[in-house]
């Protein structure tokens, strides 16, 4: 669903990625870790076509700047993109209008889901923080993508929402959507990730897929490669 | 030295190396510098010329008030209603715990908020080609008007936060809460700058209204949207700058064949006062809604085509020109007794230079997307109008030539094509960044 290849991104002398290549298949959930500033977000923006790059990211076999890849792909980026002067019901009516959907019944159960339905007619504006990036996730949802990437998606949300986008991810997994995740909470994707890569200063530092049977936590490998705690086990490194 | 002192010059000393190690920003630095140099020269030729006669410098005088009052007003209308801050957030949450002299931190607010009022005054400088050429006065004045601009700014900041203060009360944690809520408001405005977002002053109350779009299915949800939210950030049709660009311009006119010694014909000063609106136009069009929507993904995300996606996002844009072209074009008609082949010669003029104007903010989005600084993406804005308007200018004046219009003087025919090839090359302006929301930089974090 999601192939990269050879993708570099530089700003000015930085290089934030530096020859990345990897890919995210239908029904799996890959999770991209790093320190911060080791590049997650601008592979993620590079993804969503936010950022110019060089190299090839292709989603359904489409270049991602065409609107054909643009219809499969949801981003929920890191900072919830609300607009202050729509009501909660407005924004999922503007998405439904904007990617062309008719069918209100599933952004109806996101709302009911995301305890969000009771806040329908309050503006973007008057929502808290954690609200804000509730509506930021329903937002993407809303259009059913087949690749949803989220760029550290628990952050600010509350005890009953983080076990709903939790209960989500299995349920979009089990429908075939592919799944990107950026974050640094290594305990709240260890039950259902399926690949990870592990970025350093813009490169891959290693690219793991999970083995059932392993005893190794996501934790353990992601100390063990950024700290240098244990020696890399035998694996699918690069 | 002290705390407050060293951190002063620090601040100072980091912000002007700040120029040496960004190469944009020398660049802008010279740029301004030879702009000054430039007007200076131009404005001492133009007084050589023989027979120069100056217009009465009680104009220049009442501009010069008009620009300190309507700062000082729109300061303390602000400031009063919001709060006035001295300081940054790293100020507050630093200075205000520390045991620093309190008398001391707020004595080092106001000698950086002088400074950077200071710094701003230097465009003044600017218009040395304006006030000698025209006015026949010098430095001195520009150095007064200067100082009234850095008085006015500074004394407005200083009695809206007093008034503010004795608003909430007047205990001193009232006076830290004070503070703190007026630098909170200023702060999230840079934050906003300082990710290229545009902050928009949203009304404290909003009116709901219905709620629900009326149409829009694709590209076009984004103009239906707009809809809904200039209806409850209350920007109808004219916002504010707009409305202000067309009262100055009136108003120019007015002073010009109303006050001191009027011109025998008024159709004679029409390109000085169509010269001095389309100045202030410059400043007035911006890329309306299409500048908060460049700030967020969905724009970038949604699958549609983005030409399309660019039309509907400028499509709101289309009444505020009209309703700006009409009311200057007629204004200035009425004020300068023109006829209305005229009058409605100036309204097309005026809808041109609106789509040069959007052109080139688009262009500006489009090549330099990442750039977040105001004041380089507003020289890049103006090195683009010149850009653009150099070919329409050539052409215009070897139309002019060419073709004689028996109703119009010679600088009104340049003005007649200039108006007439504005739209050609604003539309290809237009088609060259057709896929601008393809190639974003969204570069916020």
């Amino acid at each position: 669903m999601l192939k990269i290849s050879h993708v570099t991104k530089k700003y000015k002398k930085l290089v934030a990625n530096d020859d990345l290549s990897f890919a995210v298949e239908p029904g799996k959930v890959s999770i991209l870790l790093g320190p911060n500033g080791a590049g997650k977000s601008t592979i993620i923006k590079c993804i969503a076509g936010l950022l110019r790059f060089e190299g090839d990211i292709t989603i359904g076999g489409f270049a991602n700047s065409l609107p054909e890849a643009k219809a499969l792909l949801g981003y929920v980026p890191e900072m919830p993109a609300v607009y202050d002067l729509l009501t909660v019901g407005e924004h999922l009516e503007f998405i439904r209008r904007a990617y062309k959907v008719d069918d209100e019944s599933y952004t109806d159960r996101l709302l009911q889901m995301f305890e969000m339905d009771d806040k329908i007619n309050k503006l973007g504006k008057e929502l808290s923080k954690g609200m804000q990036q509730k509506l930021s996730i329903l937002c993407q949802l809303a259009h059913k993508p087949k690749l949803l990437i989220f760029d550290e998606p628990l952050v600010g949300l509350d005890p009953h929402a983080i076990r709903e986008l939790k209960l989500l991810f299995r349920e979009l997994k089990a429908d075939g959507v592919a799944i990107l995740i950026s974050t640094h909470m290594l305990d709240s994707v260890e039950d259902y990730w399926d690949t990870t890569h592990i970025l350093i200063n813009g490169k891959f530092a290693a690219q793991r897929s999970n083995v059932p049977g392993e005893k190794e936590s996501l934790e353990e490998l992601f100390f063990a490669i950024t700290e240098g705690g244990k020696a890399e086990k035998a694996g699918d490194s690069e | 030295m002290s705390a407050l002192q060293y951190l002063l010059f620090t601040r100072l000393r980091n912000s002007l190396r700040e120029f040496i190690r960004k190469p944009v920003r020398l660049v802008v630095l010279l740029v301004c510098v030879a702009l000054i140099g430039f007007t200076i020269f131009a404005g001492n030729q133009a007084s050589l010329e023989e027979g120069h006669t100056y217009r009465s410098a009680t104009e220049l005088y009442l501009i010069i008030a008009g620009v300190c009052v309507f700062m000082f007003a729109s300061i303390m209308w602000n400031g009063v209603r919001k709060g006035a801050t001295f300081f940054t957030m790293p100020d507050v949450l630093l200075l205000f715990p520390s045991p620093l002299n309190p008398k001391g931190v707020m004595f080092y607010g106001m000698i950086r908020s002088i400074g950077m009022y200071l710094a701003i005054s230097l465009f003044y400088l600017m218009q040395y080609s304006t006030v000698h050429g025209v006015y026949g006065k010098g430095f001195p004045t520009l150095i007064v008007a200067m100082l009234l601009f850095v008085a006015s700014t500074f004394l407005a900041n200083f009695l809206s936060f007093q008034i503010y203060r004795k608003k909430i009360g007047g205990t001193r944690e009232d006076y830290y809460e004070a503070v703190l809520s007026a630098t909170e408001v200023s702060h999230s405005a840079v934050v906003a700058q300082k990710e290229g977002r545009t902050a928009e002053i949203i009304p404290q109350n909003i009116k709901l209204g219905s709620t629900g779009f009326t149409k829009g299915r694709g590209a076009s949800a984004f103009y239906y949207k707009h809809k809904i939210e200039n209806r409850r950030g209350r920007k109808l049709f004219l916002n504010m700058w707009s409305l202000m660009a067309i009262i100055g311009s009136l108003a120019f006119a007015f002073v010009i064949t109303r006050v001191g010694e009027p011109p025998e014909d008024l159709r004679s000063v029409l390109v000085g006062v169509f010269t001095f609106a389309t100045y202030l136009q410059l400043f007035s069009v911006a890329m309306g809604r299409l500048s908060f929507e460049l700030t967020k993904p969905y724009v970038y995300l949604v699958p549609e085509e983005p030409f399309f996606k660019l039309l509907h996002c400028l499509r709101e844009m289309i009444p505020t020109s009209v309703i700006d072209a009409v009311a200057v074009g007629a204004g200035l008609g009425i004020i300068l007794g023109l006829d209305p082949l005229m009058t409605l010669l100036l309204v097309i003029a005026r809808l041109s230079f609106a789509m040069v104007f959007t052109a080139a903010n688009i262009a500006v989005a489009r090549i330099w997307g990442g750039e977040t600084s105001k004041v380089i993406v507003m020289l890049l804005y103006l090195a683009v109008i010149i850009v653009m308007l150099i070919p329409a200018v050539a052409a215009a004046i070897i139309f002019s030539t060419i073709i004689k219009l028996s109703f119009l003087t010679a600088g009104q025919t340049i003005m007649f094509f200039l108006a007439v090839l504005n739209i050609p090359v604003s539309l290809a302006v237009f088609y060259l960044c057709r896929k601008m929301l393809d190639h974003a930089e969204l570069n916020n974090s």
